[in-house]
């Protein structure tokens, strides 16, 4: 089996203002597979995501330096298409952040700004399946038009989920997405991301070690900005090569 | 008069102060107790007491004396010869007798004037000397009383806190008492007016023209026919429609640029351009609306008007387009101010939500943001329509006087405040159905607007509690 | 449509959207922008006026003055005839009808001008000085350029003779311009060129100290009632939702309150500063309690609970520590207030402010107008001299609030402390 780069960020540092953030991260993330980013608080992981679909952009003093490539082209050359980098490159946000519109409407937003669809059978096709493929389909098919606003917070989550998969991304990056959950919720969406990676490169941040070793292939111990050891997840938590990465899964800080 | 009274009690109160502080010391000397509260209290108690009681004497005196007076003195002519005669020539006969009181009269004044300014002028001594005993009395009594509370070494400090507490209490009331006065002041003449005029017809009609309602003699009965016509020219419709008109021409000017202008200082400028941004439209909130209305009826009026002739169009020199664009700048702060705070209210993750979808941020506006932001949006368009209902200036300096039903724009129109300046500035008999007529359309925009900021305010309401 | 298409498509109406904002705010600062400039070019020539300069020869005998004059023969001088005399001699004809021309390009106040020059500097007895009268409105106006020389005689202002001595007093150098004192120290007139706002000023000064007299102690105690003592109950959220209406009540309402209850029942003097001032504060008072209350609410409860830990009972720790925290924000909330109630004009028209008031009132129980009535009346008129002057108002009365304005910003920002 061809284990394919996806995305490789190169020497990237980033700063907001005066303090540095991330210090020289070299990552490959591989296709088709979970990659988890672990490490205690404020040591960068979400900082690092938010590279690889440009939303730092929207802070006004952050500044990126070095590259990410993905599929072999760096996004942050200068005329890089950002709109098109989050059509293949969708998140999910650790707060459910449903837009307060009906269900049906928050799913068809991305598909409709993206023209994707032809016709409103098509629109209705789109909402469906990616409603199917979040595992939500059946909890809300007879309430489409209900707000999105209305759902327990698992499911909202999972429409979240949805939105971010009806554009048909190539990447999907999760920022402690089952923080704010309670335990049944979060089980259900660890089995739907073990569902996703068929489909999708998924990159999820998690405080959760247990989820970590659950749910992805390949992780990445961030500490202060840095990533202090990356390998297989079976590599990283039965055998990891690093003082610091032992003592943060044997939980001794963090 | 009034201000040596109040002299008196200053000095007297003042004077009391010195005078428990003292006290205080030596009777707890004398009989060797510890004083409640600190010495300064008892005097403030003691002055307060003095004080404040006859100062409300002297203040409810003062302010409902002419009123009295003038009941008095008007139920004295109805009982006399008079009797027959309605309740307006009693009043005018009244204010003649105050004017040979104080001398303002002009002309040989009948024996029955002359009788009732003596009378007056009596009426007038007797309340002053009333006055002067009771507020006398008040300070000497009521000081008496809390001297010996004094002595009885009461909790001073808290006595005149209770005493601060009830002031405190009076302060906000007054607004309510305004209110009240409002309400009081419209609907009295109102109702007036409407013992005269038919409410449907005047809700309803078509024609407004008060100048028929010439001061008349009020002693001829009006035949039947006459009221009805006099009922006619009181039709309000045309000055409904012509407020409405001009404030939705301010509105089609504020709408777009208040709100573009919030979109863009909240969502595109720098954090510099938004630190001089908002306080600059702002600067067109604090311009006084006589200027707006000096430069709509000078300039832009005549502008547009240059502009019709030239293409051949019929316009008014006081067209509803000047009155209604400028009204419209006036209003750009009211929406551009309160969208900017429900949009930035908008919480972040919404808008991320949206990027992260791969939406520029102009549709991230258009359709999250917005709608997200609607019912704070929909009223602060609410309390600017009702601003722009009120407005008064602009319209008395640039919109016509004539009540004209039309929807062009190039005409001109009247509106509900210009017609109560109109009929109010300048020589009024209150009793006419032309002055009360002002007071019943006072009566309607006070309505209207309550309305209007009641829902706004409600709409704003159930949004905020949405996202905190 | 392609995907390169859609995309195009996207970030052109990105574009538009954006542009849409930027064209936006640029149209309101043009107006602001049109109007300053409407009103300076047109208003700071109110500020000079010109002057016809004329010999007067206080000769005794002409003034009809006996041997040793005491103060009442100096009173008792006939100015009129005296000043008119020596204003024929600067250019002197037979005609009747050309002296009258001649007189009407000096203002109608010519007598009182000499009259107060003379009574002033009694010691030119005998002597022949050089004195500026004030020119005519109409002598001003063609001066200053505003009126059109070229049209025909019957549709000036200006006859032909006028204008001949006008040339000729130009060719001598006898008209000048000077500073107009008159435009701050007069009252209103029929006559431009002696208009001023002084007595508008006045009105205005005083109705806004009666409206701050009455406005400030009574909303500063009702914020700290709402604010500190109120119990959360039906009877508080009444006086509330009372304030919170009467902030948005439409200001000719108060005006129609003034009329119907100031002046109708309680029968106080009409077009007086008292009664207007009665008025503004009860529109301010809401005004003012509203930013009185942001600010009590912000000042952290931990100083209140320091205060009480000390022994202070509450009203102690209100009055000694809460309010005068809240000072900043207070204060520039009633500067602000009170900005806005000096350019307020619908309810002082209904008080009856607006009558055509010539002396300048001397306290506020004295019939005055305000600085926005002044401007409302001279904008109506429909002379020439007044158009400058009304614009000059408006300099003055914006430069006021200009002022204010910028001491509630400074005071807040310098004093008001902020929370962490």
């Amino acid at each position: 089996m061809d284990i394919k780069i996806k995305i490789k960020s190169t020497n990237l540092n980033v700063f907001y203002g005066e303090k540095q953030a991330l210090f020289d991260i070299n990552l490959e993330i591989n296709q088709n597979e979970v990659t988890a980013l672990i490490g205690p608080s404020g040591c960068g992981k979400s900082t690092f995501i938010r590279c690889i679909n440009r939303m730092n952009d929207v802070i006004d003093i952050c500044k990126i330096q070095g590259e990410i490539e993905m599929d072999g082209k760096n996004i942050y050359a200068p005329n890089t298409d950002v709109v098109s980098l989050r059509e293949k490159v969708g998140m999910v946000f650790q707060k459910p952040n449903p837009f307060p519109k009906s269900i049906y409407d928050n799913v068809c937003y991305g598909p409709k700004i993206h023209g994707i669809a032809e016709t409103k059978d098509d629109l209705d096709q789109i909402v469906e399946n990616s409603l199917k493929k979040a595992a939500l389909w059946n909890e809300v098919k007879d309430r489409l038009q209900e707000p999105g606003t209305s759902l327990s917070g698992g499911q909202q989550q999972r429409l979240c989920i949805a939105r971010a998969i009806s554009v048909n991304p190539e990447v999907i990056l999760m920022d402690e997405p089952c923080s704010a959950l309670d335990p049944i919720a979060t089980a259900k969406i660890e089995e739907l991301i073990d569902e996703l990676k068929t489909t999708f490169t998924i990159i999820i941040v998690t405080h959760s070690m247990s989820q970590a070793v659950r749910v992805s292939q390949k992780t990445g111990f961030f500490h202060l900005g840095k990533l202090i050891e990356v390998g297989t997840t079976e590599k990283i938590f039965k055998n990891p090569t690093n003082n610091m990465t032992q003592d943060y899964i044997t939980g001794r800080f963090g | 008069m009034n201000l040596l009274i109040l002299v008196f009690i200053f000095v007297f109160s003042f004077s009391c102060f010195f005078f428990g502080k003292s006290q205080i010391k030596k009777i707890a000397a004398v009989n060797n107790f510890k004083t409640k509260a600190l010495p300064h209290f008892y005097g403030f108690y003691l002055s307060l007491w003095c004080a404040l009681p006859a100062i409300l004497i002297v203040f409810l005196w003062t302010v409902f004396e002419p009123f009295i007076v003038k009941y008095l003195i008007i139920s004295g002519l109805e009982q006399s010869s008079l009797a027959d005669i309605d309740h307006d020539r009693l009043n005018l006969v009244y204010q003649k007798i105050k004017a040979l009181y104080f001398g303002t009269y002009s002309g040989a004044a009948s024996e029955q004037i002359q009788l009732g300014a003596k009378q007056y002028g009596s009426f007038l001594s007797m309340a002053q000397n009333a006055k002067i005993v009771l507020v006398f009395t008040a300070v000497i009594g009521f000081t008496l009383v809390a001297y010996k509370k004094i002595t009885n070494n009461t909790h001073a400090r808290e006595g005149v806190e209770s005493i601060f507490k009830v002031v405190l209490i009076l302060c906000s009331v007054v607004a309510v008492l305004t209110t009240a006065g409002i309400i009081f002041s419209l609907l009295i003449e109102s109702i007036k007016f409407f013992s005269q005029i038919n409410f449907f017809d005047f809700l309803f009609g078509l024609d407004w023209s008060p100048q028929k309602a010439f001061v008349r003699d009020t002693s001829i009965v009006l035949t039947a026919s006459e009221k009805q016509e006099l009922s006619n020219a009181f039709g309000a419709v045309p000055l409904f429609a012509g407020t409405g008109f001009i404030a939705l021409i301010a509105m089609s000017v504020a709408v777009p640029i208040g709100l573009f202008s919030a979109i863009y200082l909240a969502e595109y400028a720098g954090s510099n351009l938004r630190k001089f941004g908002k306080p600059v439209i702002e600067v067109l909130a604090g311009i006084p609306t006589v200027v707006y209305g000096f430069f709509a009826a000078l300039t832009v009026g005549p502008f547009i008007k240059s502009i019709g002739d030239t293409l051949g169009l019929d316009v008014s020199s006081e067209s509803a387009l000047a009155a209604g664009l400028v009204m419209g700048v006036m209003i750009i702060p009211f929406v551009s101010s309160l969208s900017d705070d429900v949009i930035n209210a908008v919480p972040q993750s919404l808008r991320e939500g949206s990027y992260a979808l791969g939406a520029t941020k102009s549709e991230t506006i258009k359709q999250v943001v917005l709608p997200a932001a609607l019912p704070g949006i929909i009223g602060s368009i609410l309390l600017a329509v009702s601003r722009a209902i009120g407005e008064t200036m602009i319209v008395v300096m640039a919109a016509g006087l004539a009540a004209n039903l039309t929807i062009n724009p190039l005409d001109s129109t009247t509106t509900i405040t210009t017609q109560i300046v109109m009929i109010l500035v300048g020589d009024q008999e209150f009793t006419s159905a032309k002055t009360q007529a002002a007071f019943a359309l006072g009566l309607t925009l006070f309505v209207v607007t309550l309305i209007l900021n009641f829902i706004a305010l409600s709409v704003v309401n159930k949004y905020r509690e949405k996202y905190d | 449509m392609t995907k390169e298409q859609r995309l195009q498509k996207r970030y052109s109406a990105e574009k538009r959207f954006k542009w849409y904002g930027i064209i936006s705010i640029c149209m309101a600062l043009l107006f602001v922008a049109l109007l300053v400039t409407k009103v300076l070019s047109e208003g700071t020539s109110a500020f000079v006026k010109s002057t016809i300069e004329i010999k007067l020869n206080f000769d005794q005998t002409a003034l009809n003055l006996p041997e040793k004059p005491i103060t009442e023969d100096l009173n008792a001088i006939d100015f009129y005839s005296f000043a008119i005399d020596q204003i024929l001699k600067t250019y002197p004809t037979s005609n009747r009808d050309e002296e009258k021309e001649l007189i009407k390009l000096f203002t109608t106040d010519f007598e009182f001008e000499v009259k107060d020059f003379f009574l002033a500097n009694t010691n030119l007895l005998n002597q022949t000085v050089s004195f500026k009268i004030t020119a005519s409105s109409d002598l001003d106006q063609l001066h200053k350029g505003n009126y059109a020389k070229n049209i025909s005689e019957d549709r000036r202002k200006i006859s032909n003779y006028q204008l001949k001595i006008y040339d000729h007093f130009i060719q001598n150098n006898k008209i000048t311009k000077v500073f107009n004192v008159y435009f701050f120290t007069n009252g209103d007139s029929r006559n431009p060129e002696i208009a001023g706002i002084g007595g508008a000023m006045l009105g205005s000064f005083f109705s806004i100290l009666v409206c701050l007299i009455i406005s400030f102690p009574i909303a500063l105690l009702a914020a700290v009632y709402l604010e500190e003592f109120a119990p959360k109950n039906k009877f508080t959220d009444f006086i509330e939702i009372n304030i919170n209406n009467l902030a948005a009540v439409p200001s000719i309402v108060f005006g129609l309150l003034g009329l119907g209850i100031l002046l109708n029942v309680f029968e106080l003097p009409r077009s007086t500063s008292l009664v207007g001032g009665i008025t503004l504060a009860l529109m301010t008072l809401p005004r003012i309690i509203i930013p009185c209350r942001a600010s009590l609410k912000a000042v952290p409860p931990s100083i209140r609970e320091a205060a009480l830990a000390v022994g202070a009972s509450k009203v102690q720790s209100v009055i000694h520590h809460v309010v005068p925290l809240a000072m900043p924000g207070t204060l520039s909330g009633t500067i602000i207030g009170l900005a806005q109630a000096l350019g307020e004009t619908a309810p002082l028209l209904l008080i009856g402010m607006v009558a055509f008031v010539v002396q300048v009132p001397a306290n506020p129980l004295d019939p005055s107008a305000s600085l926005p009535i002044q401007v409302y009346l001279w904008s109506e008129s429909a002379e020439r001299g007044f158009v400058e002057k009304t614009s000059a108002t408006i300099m003055v009365l914006l430069g006021f609030l200009i002022i204010m304005n910028s001491i509630a910003v400074y005071a807040r920002q310098k004093f008001e402390k902020k929370w962490i």
